[in-house]
């Protein structure tokens, strides 16, 4: 990643080109991006229980029709139903419409004269009010009509319109134009009747596009605006403000061009894709950006500065990236096929964002990073330094009382969580105020509803269903449901028959037949086209079909499991039941969409483990490091359970995204500490200059996105504006978290990341010789001398000196140092002992705490790995096993020094003895 | 040679007049309304559909194809399809033995004194019932009651399910007819004769035709009435009741020799 900020640092033109190169292919495909909300996209896609509701459908035909709702005290006046007759013809004529059914069409079964007539409700129009409320009155007792086209006070009645396929690519007719034919036969109808209007889900469909198509210009400029707003507050530099915006305009772009190239619409969830790189895609930039300016401001030139942020930025914000790509991309786990273009578009989209990211910012800082149009950031001053050091002051006094606040934080939203409800419903979702929800809201107060679902008994036996006991089986079951209240219609092959047997034996309601034998009577007159809704020519499955107006998706689930349970209870055995239909499927779709949402956000957070852990070469770094983003989702859920937020299509997807992006900032956070532990002595003082050094990007980038995902809250389509509400709450808290949470929870670690590791390979063979690590394994030597630091010193200075505080021991790289007594001279030396690489010195006044008694000079350059007291304490606390073998290598070497010593010694006396004649 | 080709000339003319006096007979002969098939609408004739094997199937015109669809029951072919097809076959058979029936014998009856009543308002004890039998002999000792004739109504249906709350004022001699083709009741009883009580909810038989043919060859005209049981648990099948009389005055009885009356499909 250095190499390629370097190298479009050096050539800021390519990057220029390349970026022009990527537009003009992404212009060429974006004009067959479009508007397309279908049906199935909330749905799982290639399940069991869509393929088996697919063969439901092929055999009895769709659950679901639109219907033309009609108001009027007086529904059957001749005139009304002249005009009513009129529009029912032109529905007819609409090509996209298959069957008209109205009292116009659906037949009245009664016996004339002994002979049944099936002729409509009104073949012949009611020539006084008194006929028209005996229709009424008639039309009510059949239940293929009760609730379904007449309301219980016969001053509502609907025309069911059902929908022809589109088969032709692209299809003759959409949503829109449903909608748009439709309203327009309803509009006739209003001199006439009080209410009149069409609605059905491709009207719901249609008003979702078009807010999509309304909230897409309005939201949009309001996103760039927040965005530029908060970037002139927080940076003040004309140049970076602009850099995220063009490089979140680019990979727009160029997204809208893969969309277009990938057949994938702009759909419920995609719509907010553009937004939302627009708000994500800037973090990278702003760090990258912050880095820059870090180095100007020390001094740098401008080549020299994109070095800096080369070197010091690169790996930090692939790896970043990759972790909220990992967020966006978890989404599309999802087999719910919004969920999974949204995955699949969004992650390449942030993939795009920082193609444009390391591209765009090295070449336009190449060439316009000079110019600093406002000077400088007013919070990078001198006194945020003094800021940032008092905070972690009060932090660290405090820490006990801030972590039982957080831990009572966390307990507090854990016991919101169960009550937290569930709701996928698309109705719902647009909101109290939408036209078409309150339409839908007539239909569920004067009808049953426009929600439906199948209950398919099935034998496998030829004509079961032409016998009264198997009959009754669905009566049981359509009685149950009529109990329980939750159904104002349902219809089954039986009503038919019950519909027929009382027309023939004259009765004023319809009722089951007694006998097999008089089923069979009944089906001469039944022809099966009639009910071939219902029951299988075969009459060895059938279908019950039941229209409901339950929106809460946790409703319908308990009242389906409910209902469930009755049937296999009291269903005979022969038969096998099974609740399938739009409602199930939907129902379906929600249970996958929660229980994919929630393996998302498990799978990102392990992952994000596992890539700290991996990065700092330690397990609990990881885990430690999920602590801050782990929080805000649990602060998240808590908030949904108090706040009545359900889960559904927006707000599922809101955590694992806001727990990819928020995770950048602790990785900088942490990546920056262990950078300035490595270069200064304290902790403290490490922690001071990591919240002072991440202090703007961090806050900077969180305000950017919190402002940013609340502009999702003006959207008008409500699980979008509850996503924005609770990926604003999620940054919010994991900014707390990460300035709370993050610096309390590493403080207490030495960070060792996989780089530093790297960096000590070229040294491993020096170190594995050393006697102070025998017998260790290399990572238990990486994990003991990381611990450390690396200083490097030139001929002739002095590691330590005689009379210093002894805190630390030495293991020489490189190079070249004797261990002296100090002469007379300043610079005389009375040699001890010679150090060459991987030789251990400087351990005895640190073990005898005592003050050294000697020098250690370099005799040339060379590099020694500086262990200190604290740290080799530290090892001994949390690595035992280590610091027990480092000990007893200690402890080997230093007896073998001491017996050399004393060897020297020996000799030395010999030799003086020898120079004074041979005796002792 | 001679003798014999003015023979033949005369019998082919005696075979054509036959033909064309058959024809014109049946022309003339009686032309009953069915309920057509899958609509159950009246009709006078009727298209249907039948399975004439596994995987063939036949369109018969009834009653133009009766002859046809009497030739292929024959061949064994009413035993394709389902069980409803398989009822479609009896069904139509029965239409057409109904056709024969009613034009079994093509002579105009001499006599007739039937077709100028009006069956559609029939008195009840003008029609040939079961023997009386008192209700509370009928409710506490049914096996002391002569069995009804074979395929007569069942009347007692309506003595059994008799609420015993009616009071007796309600009871009237005049109810005790059908009005248009249906009445719907209670029939009892009493040492005064039949006393009825009508009941819009209650069973009853609807009359659906009246046709007029000499049934049986007596040179007597009959009435056969198509009946069908209605009410809470009636089966819609037809019950044919040839009905005749050799005097205006007198009461209606089953023309003797005749197959019927029957109730249901014949089960040949």
């Amino acid at each position: 990643m250095n190499r390629i900020l370097c190298y479009f640092s050096d050539h800021p033109f390519v990057g220029i080109g390349i970026i022009l190169l990527l537009s003009a292919l992404a212009s060429s495909q974006i004009g067959k991006v479009e508007v397309r909300i279908s049906a199935s996209e909330m749905l799982v896609q290639n399940n069991a229980e869509q393929k088996y509701y697919q063969k439901v459908q092929d055999l009895f035909g769709d659950e679901q029709a639109n219907l033309l709702y009609l108001e009027s005290d007086d529904l059957l006046a001749k005139e009304k139903l002249q005009a009513l007759q009129k529009a029912i013809e032109k529905l007819q004529a609409l090509p996209f419409v298959s069957k008209v059914e109205s009292l116009f069409s659906v037949p009245w079964v009664k016996t004339v004269d002994g002979y049944l007539d099936k002729k409509p409700y009104l073949a012949k129009l009611p020539d006084s009010a008194e006929e028209s409320q005996h229709v009424l009155a008639e039309a009510r007792k059949n239940p293929f009509l009760r609730n379904i086209l007449l309301s219980p006070d016969r001053n509502v009645m609907a025309v069911a319109i059902m929908m022809k396929k589109p088969g032709a690519r692209p299809p003759q007719w959409n949503d829109e134009i449903i909608t748009h034919e439709l309203e327009a036969i309803a509009e006739e109808l209003r001199p006439w009747y009080g209410t009149s209007f069409a609605i059905g889900f491709p009207q719901v469909r249609t008003e979702i596009a078009e807010r999509i198509r309304t909230e897409q210009t309005s939201l949009f400029p309001l996103a760039v605006g927040a965005l530029l707003i908060a970037l002139f507050l927080l940076l003040r530099q004309v140049i970076d403000i602009l850099l995220p915006i063009m490089t979140a305009g680019f990979s727009i772009l160029w997204t809208l061009g893969f969309m277009g190239a990938a057949d994938i619409p702009i759909n419920v969830v995609t719509s907010i894709i553009p937004i939302l790189l627009i708000i994500v895609g800037s973090t990278e930039d702003i760090h990258l950006l912050a880095e820059f300016r870090h180095g100007q401001k020390a001094g740098l030139d401008t080549r020299e500065a994109l070095k800096h942020m080369s070197r010091r930025m690169g790996g930090i914000v692939l790896l970043t990236f990759l972790t909220t790509y990992l967020g966006f991309l978890s989404v599309g786990l999802s087999r719910i096929e919004a969920l999974w273009q949204f995955g699949l578009v969004a992650s390449t989209g942030l993939a795009l964002n920082f193609l444009a990211t390391v591209i765009l910012i090295p070449s336009v800082l190449a060439l316009a990073g000079k110019w600093q149009l406002d000077g400088k950031a007013r919070i990078y001053s001198g006194k945020t330094r003094l800021l940032a050091k008092r905070y972690w002051e009060w932090l660290w006094r405090h820490r006990r009382s801030i972590i039982f606040f957080f831990l009572a934080w966390t307990l507090v939203a854990i016991f919101g969580i169960p009550r937290i409800h569930i709701n996928h419903n698309a109705i719902d979702s647009l909101g109290e105020n939408s036209e078409v929800r309150q339409k839908i809201e007539l239909v569920n107060e004067n009808l049953a509803g426009l929600e439906s679902l199948s209950i398919v008994v099935e034998s496998g036996i030829e004509d079961t269903f032409l016998k009264v006991r198997y009959l009754e089986e669905l009566d049981q079951i359509q009685k149950y449901i009529q109990e329980k209240g939750w159904s104002e219609s349902t219809t089954s092959f039986a009503n038919y028959l019950s519909l027929l047997n009382g027309a023939f034996q004259e009765l004023d309601e319809p009722m089951m037949p007694e006998s097999d034998d008089i089923v069979t009577e009944l089906m001469i007159f039944l022809n099966h086209k009639d009910v071939s809704s219902y029951v299988s020519e075969d009459f060895s499955r059938t279908r019950i079909l039941v229209r409901h107006s339950i929106e809460s998706s946790e409703e319908l689930q308990s009242t389906l499991e409910d209902l469930q349970a009755f049937i296999n209870h009291n269903l005979d055995p022969g038969l096998r039941a099974h609740i399938t239909g739009d409602s199930v499927l939907t129902l379906s779709a929600t249970n996958a969409m929660i229980r994919g949402q929630l393996q998302s956000i498990a799978l990102l957070l392990v992952i994000i483990v596992l890539i700290i852990g991996v990065l700092f070469t330690e397990l609990k770094v990881g885990l430690l490091a999920a602590l801050p983003n782990f929080f805000p989702v649990i602060v998240m859920f808590g908030f949904m359970g108090y706040a009545g937020i359900p889960l559904n299509i927006g707000t599922t997807m809101a955590a694992a995204i806001a727990i990819g992006i928020a995770v950048d900032d602790t990785l900088h956070f942490m990546l920056r500490y262990n950078r300035e532990l490595k270069a200064r002595k304290s902790h403290n003082s490490a922690m001071e200059y990591s919240i002072y050094g991440e202090a703007l990007p961090v806050v900077s980038t969180s305000i950017a996105l919190i402002t940013g995902f609340l502009v999702f809250t003006q959207a008008s389509f409500e699980p979008i504006v509850q996503f924005g509400a609770l990926g604003a709450l999620v940054i919010a808290t994991a900014l707390i978290a990460d300035f709370i949470i993050t610096p309390l929870a590493v403080s207490s670690l030495r960070l060792v990341t996989i780089w530093d590791m790297l960096s000590l390979r070229l040294r491993k063979k020096v170190l594995e010789k050393s006697p102070l690590f025998k017998n260790l394994k290399p990572w238990q030597i990486r994990q003991f001398i990381l611990t450390g630091r690396m200083v490097e010193f030139n001929k002739g200075d002095r590691i330590f000196r005689r009379g210093e505080v002894s805190t630390e021991l030495y293991v020489l790289l490189t190079g070249k140092v004797e261990v002296c007594l100090p002469g007379i001279g300043e610079e005389s030396c009375n040699l001890l002992e010679r150090f060459t690489p991987g030789d251990v010195f400087g351990d005895v006044a640190l073990f005898a705490n005592i003050p050294r008694k000697t020098d250690a000079v370099v005799r040339e350059h060379s590099t020694v790995l500086v262990l200190t007291r604290e740290g080799i304490e530290r090892t001994m606390r949390h690595r035992p096993l280590i610091s027990a073998r480092i000990f007893a290598n200690l402890t080997s070497d230093l007896s073998r020094r001491m017996i050399k010593l004393i060897s020297k010694q020996e000799m030395r006396a010999k030799k003086q003895n020898n120079a004074k004649g041979g005796k002792l | 040679m001679s003798r014999i080709t003015p023979h033949l000339v005369f019998c082919l003319l005696l075979s054509f007049q036959a033909t064309g006096f058959a024809s014109s007979h049946a022309t003339s002969a009686a032309s009953p309304y069915f309920s057509a098939p899958y609509t159950g609408e009246k009709v006078k004739e009727y298209k249907i559909q039948l399975p004439t094997s596994r995987y063939e199937k036949e369109t018969f015109n009834i009653p133009k194809d009766c002859g046809k669809l009497n030739s292929r029951l024959l061949e064994g072919n009413g035993h394709w399809g389902n069980s409803i097809e398989r009822r479609l076959w009896m069904k139509a058979d029965d239409d057409c033995r109904y056709l024969n029936f009613l034009n079994k014998y093509s002579g105009k009856a001499s006599q007739d004194y039937v077709s100028n009543y009006d069956f559609y308002n029939a008195n009840i004890t003008d029609l040939p019932l079961r023997p009386g039998c008192d209700l509370n002999l009928l409710l506490h000792n049914p096996a002391a009651c002569p069995p009804p004739m074979q395929g007569m109504p069942n009347f007692s249906m309506f003595m059994s399910t008799m609420p015993m709350q009616q009071t007796r004022e309600k009871e009237n001699l005049k109810d005790c007819r059908f009005e248009n083709g249906l009445f719907r009741g209670y029939i009892y009883h009493t040492g005064m004769g039949l006393r009825c009580i009508r009941d819009s909810k209650a069973p009853g038989y609807r009359i659906l035709s009246v046709d007029f043919a000499d049934v049986n060859g007596d040179d007597c005209q009959d009435a056969v009435l198509r009946m069908m049981p209605v009410g809470r648990g009636a089966r819609p099948s037809l019950l044919v009741l040839p009905l005749t009389r050799c005097g205006n005055d007198e009461k209606f009885i089953l023309p003797p020799g005749s197959d019927y009356p029957r109730f249901g499909p014949d089960p040949e």
